[in-house]
């Protein structure tokens, strides 16, 4: 997408510089607005949705697979996972024994696994087909994230979607808001004389005319707006819910454990999904106003030696959900939660020399929480009906998409997705 | 010499090197513009830069042997650290900035990660790659790249078996590295991992070998050329090609002018002029003198359409204040990880993103308690001397600043009684992190 776009009209509204600087004016300091999250929390029963993106193309079939299906063994002759291998799920179905605590998931029916997800047309490249999930738009390149048009359509609140990130993703960029992103785990906020004076520097004048176009110094006026909007917030929350004690079981090994072969495709997270996870517990604990969370884990890109690296990356991914389903437990706020898992992509069917899979189409995702229907939903496509060697996609990505906005995000799904995608037929994903 | 002049030097140096000194701009503006040129791309000796650590073999790898490959795994990171702040220091450092800067520039085009590669010596075999052919013919530099350990074993060119093809180093080398999306095919992909089987690495001495056992020796047609083609024709198809100019003059662009389509219509008219080889590769000298020599390039309303990368930014802070890494090297490690920008270590083969992506409510907080510590670590008498009504303008004559908004300059004012604060709050404005 054209990542230049981003907020790029935010300024125009007037909104958050005239605001900002009247604030300024008053002297409103960041532990006010930390103050103000405790006085606004997210109301009990409001959902809130956690996107995981899986960097590289995940390996669809060697997480969910059709162990069943002869063609399955055929095609991977020692990459196939062996019964010790796997656990079952369901008929001809079976996880990746790495990911016991999903397996435990799936047996409390929170966990549905949505079979042969894709779109149009796929792309082979890692970064356009990043780019179609992230923003939607399987026909030609958009200029905002998914997530970001949701923004749009909402309001001006940076906090309402927060990236546990040090850049923003895709996702979260729309034409006229934007998440923020924060780092997993403790904040390092300036001393309030700073913090204040660098939210002088970036406050507009209210005199001042607003006009397109929107430099890059105005973009950056506004990322420090935005901090100043959300960190004390975020700061509060994760220090009251330190003291509370929620929080902080999620998966912190496994996090240190990231980035140990990090492979090379498209995009890792800035820091273990554990530790990312562990902290999006902490915020909804504290009743955050945030609806939305991206995190990622990176290194699926598994060209080679394919086995030993996607162990150890499922058992990652497994540790951080299970903790995060652990710390949610915890938490009156944990049944709000629903988390989507998905990647740009699937592999190859047959695996090449090297022990590895090349780059493919059609993949499962995954959808986690109390308010999930849980089980198996769709079909597993052919493994012998192929397209160039290639899984043949039987659902598109953007239905699961508006069912999540609009069951967990109670938003009108074709102001985001269009017209064509809100007609799709719904899954039956949630409750 | 006119204000003007200086503000136009200084932009060339910021997008051509790094931040310049107050000394760097002076001499600058005694050469002018064209002869700054020449020196940018001229690659001077220069007796002061750090050496490259020495890097010996680590032990083999032992899978069986647990005590083994823990030894190795701490020689390994051992031996990373020591290259990541061999360059950073060399940065803080050197007397021809513009080459380092024309080195990180080829590490983000070509992104490896000693992530995956583990072994930095390959990835400082990489980087002398870039230094030695960073101007050179661009299908010379793809082919030294492509065949560097680094890249073998990072797109798992080193395992590529005729039987059943790898396509990461075929596809990622059309895709991201000469052509661009729609320049190639499926088809060209599957064709082009074929071309490169064989390939191998000998990972004890980091040789490249082809072994002709496990090389698809039958015709493949990729772009439309036929033949029994092998890895290096491979290379050589690729890069020879007008579109494969065009998208690594883009790449160029993008980085050091302004951040345009690769379908640019300015950007197509520099790359095809530019020199080129008797057999079509382009000259990256040329492009590099054309781009800093264009009406583009030097029109002001390019000022201020970039951001600084994380290491662009920390880096010329460092060098304007004459702090080096080796003496402070854990401030700007923590920055850089905070940021987003580790040597050596970018996040895919995609590298590092450009522009707003930097400018995240993360990267505030980074950027802010980097300029505070380094703003505290710096001898800044240069400000704290003047008078405290002249101070915000003797930041920005330190940081080569030609005009403050009047935003910035009345948050400076309010702190111009404490340098360090000043000089803090200068190095995150909207003035400083934008360029």
């Amino acid at each position: 997408m054209d990542a230049l776009s981003r907020r790029r009209f935010l300024l125009l509204s007037g909104v958050v510089g005239a605001g900002a600087l009247a604030a300024g004016a008053t002297g409103v300091s960041w532990s006010d607005l930390g103050h103000a999250a405790a006085t606004r929390p997210r109301a009990a029963g409001t959902g809130v949705l956690v996107v995981v993106t899986l960097y590289g193309g995940n390996d669809g079939l060697n997480m969910v697979a059709p162990t069943g299906v002869g063609a399955y063994h055929d095609a991977r002759p020692t990459l196939a996972l062996t019964p010790e291998e796997t656990v079952p799920l369901s008929d001809g179905l079976a996880l990746n024994a790495a990911m016991k605590g999903l397996k435990a998931a799936f047996d409390a029916k929170q966990l549905a696994v949505m079979l042969g997800v894709g779109y149009p047309a796929p792309s082979h490249s890692h970064f356009q087909s990043m780019d179609i999930w992230q923003t939607a738009s399987p026909t030609g390149p958009a200029d905002s994230g998914w997530l970001g048009r949701w923004l749009d359509a909402t309001g001006t609140d940076p906090l309402r979607a927060l990236a546990l990130d040090t850049t923003l993703p895709p996702l979260l960029a729309g034409r006229s808001a934007a998440g923020a992103t924060v780092p997993a785990g403790p904040l390092h906020l300036p001393a309030p004389a700073f913090a204040n004076a660098l939210w002088q520097m970036a406050a507009r004048p209210a005199t001042a005319p607003i006009t397109a176009p929107i430099t890059a110094a105005d973009e950056t006026r506004q990322s420090m707006l935005d901090l100043h909007t959300v960190a004390g917030r975020v700061d509060a929350a994760l220090a009251g819910s330190a003291a509370g004690g929620a929080g902080s079981s999620a998966g912190s090994a496994a996090g240190s454990a990231a980035g140990a072969g990090a492979g090379a495709g498209a995009g890792a997270g800035a820091s273990g999904l554990g530790r990312q996870l562990s902290t999006v517990a902490q915020l909804v604990a504290a009743g955050l106003p945030t609806r939305v969370y991206a995190v990622s884990l990176g290194g699926f890109d598994t060209h080679s030696n394919e086995k030993a690296t996607s162990t150890r990356l499922y058992a990652e991914l497994d540790a951080a959900l299970a903790g995060f389903r652990a710390d949610l437990a915890k938490t009156p706020h944990g049944k709000d939660v629903t988390v989507l898992v998905y990647s740009e992509f699937g592999r190859r069917v047959a695996a090449n020399a090297s022990q590895g899979t090349d780059h493919g189409t059609a993949n499962p995702v995954l959808v986690l929480g109390e308010g999930v229907r849980g089980g198996v939903v769709g079909q597993q496509p052919s493994l012998t009906d192929l397209d160039n060697g290639d899984l043949k996609a039987n659902s598109d990505f953007r239905a699961i998409y508006a069912t999540l906005l609009e069951g967990v995000l109670g938003a009108d799904s074709a102001q985001v997705l269009g017209a064509a995608a809100a007609r799709m037929p719904r899954p039956q994903l949630l409750v | 010499m006119s204000d003007a002049t200086r503000a136009e030097l200084a932009h060339l140096l910021r997008r051509g090197a790094f931040a310049p000194s107050v000394a760097e701009l002076d001499h600058a503006e005694r050469l002018g513009y064209d002869r700054v040129v020449d020196l940018l791309l001229s690659t001077p000796p220069d007796p002061a830069a750090t050496p490259m650590p020495t890097l010996p073999p680590p032990p083999p790898a032992a899978r069986s042997d647990r005590a083994a490959a823990q030894a190795r795994r701490l020689v390994l990171r051992e031996q990373t650290r020591q290259l990541q702040g061999w360059w950073l220091d060399r940065m803080t450092g050197t007397q021809d900035p513009a080459l380092e800067r024309r080195t990180f520039f080829w590490h983000g085009h070509f992104a490896t990660s000693v992530q995956k590669v583990q072994v930095a010596g390959y990835m400082a075999g990489q980087n002398q790659t870039f230094r030695q052919q960073g101007l050179a013919a661009f299908d010379a530099l793809t082919l030294s790249v492509a065949q560097g350990p680094a890249m073998l074993v990072w797109l798992d060119a080193a395992d590529n078996v005729a039987a059943h093809p790898n396509e990461n180093l075929g596809r990622e080398l059309m895709e991201l590295f000469t052509l661009g999306v729609g320049n190639y095919t499926e088809t060209d992909v599957r064709e082009a991992a074929r071309c490169l089987t064989g390939w191998s690495l000998d990972r004890r001495s980091g040789a490249f070998s082809v072994r002709a056992a496990r090389h698809d020796a039958g015709r493949k047609t990729v772009l439309g050329v036929t033949g029994a083609l092998d890895g290096a024709d491979l290379v050589h198809l690729v890069t020879q090609r007008p579109q494969s100019a065009r998208w690594v003059t883009a790449r160029i662009w993008q980085r050091h002018v302004a951040p345009v389509s690769v379908g640019d219509p300015t950007v197509h008219a520099v790359a095809d002029a530019a020199a080129r080889t008797p057999a079509g590769a382009v000259l990256l000298a040329d492009v590099w003198r054309r781009i800093l020599l264009s009406a583009t390039f030097r029109d002001p309303a390019v000022r201020g359409q970039l951001v600084a990368q994380p290491v662009e930014w920390a880096v010329g802070a460092m060098r304007q204040l004459a702090v080096r890494a080796r003496e402070h090297g854990a401030l700007l490690d923590r920055a850089l990880l905070a940021l987003g920008q580790v040597p050596f270590a970018p996040p895919s083969v995609g590298g590092w993103p450009a522009g707003r992506a930097w400018l995240s409510t993360s990267a505030v907080l980074a950027r802010a308690a980097f300029a505070q510590q380094l703003a505290a670590a710096a001898d800044l008498a240069a400000v704290a001397d003047q008078a405290p009504t002249s101070r915000v303008d003797a930041t920005a004559h330190l940081l080569a600043i030609s005009a403050w908004s009047p935003a910035s300059r009345s948050a400076l004012d309010a702190v111009r009684a404490d340098p360090v604060r000043l000089m803090a709050l200068a190095l995150c404005s909207p003035e400083y992190v934008t360029r």
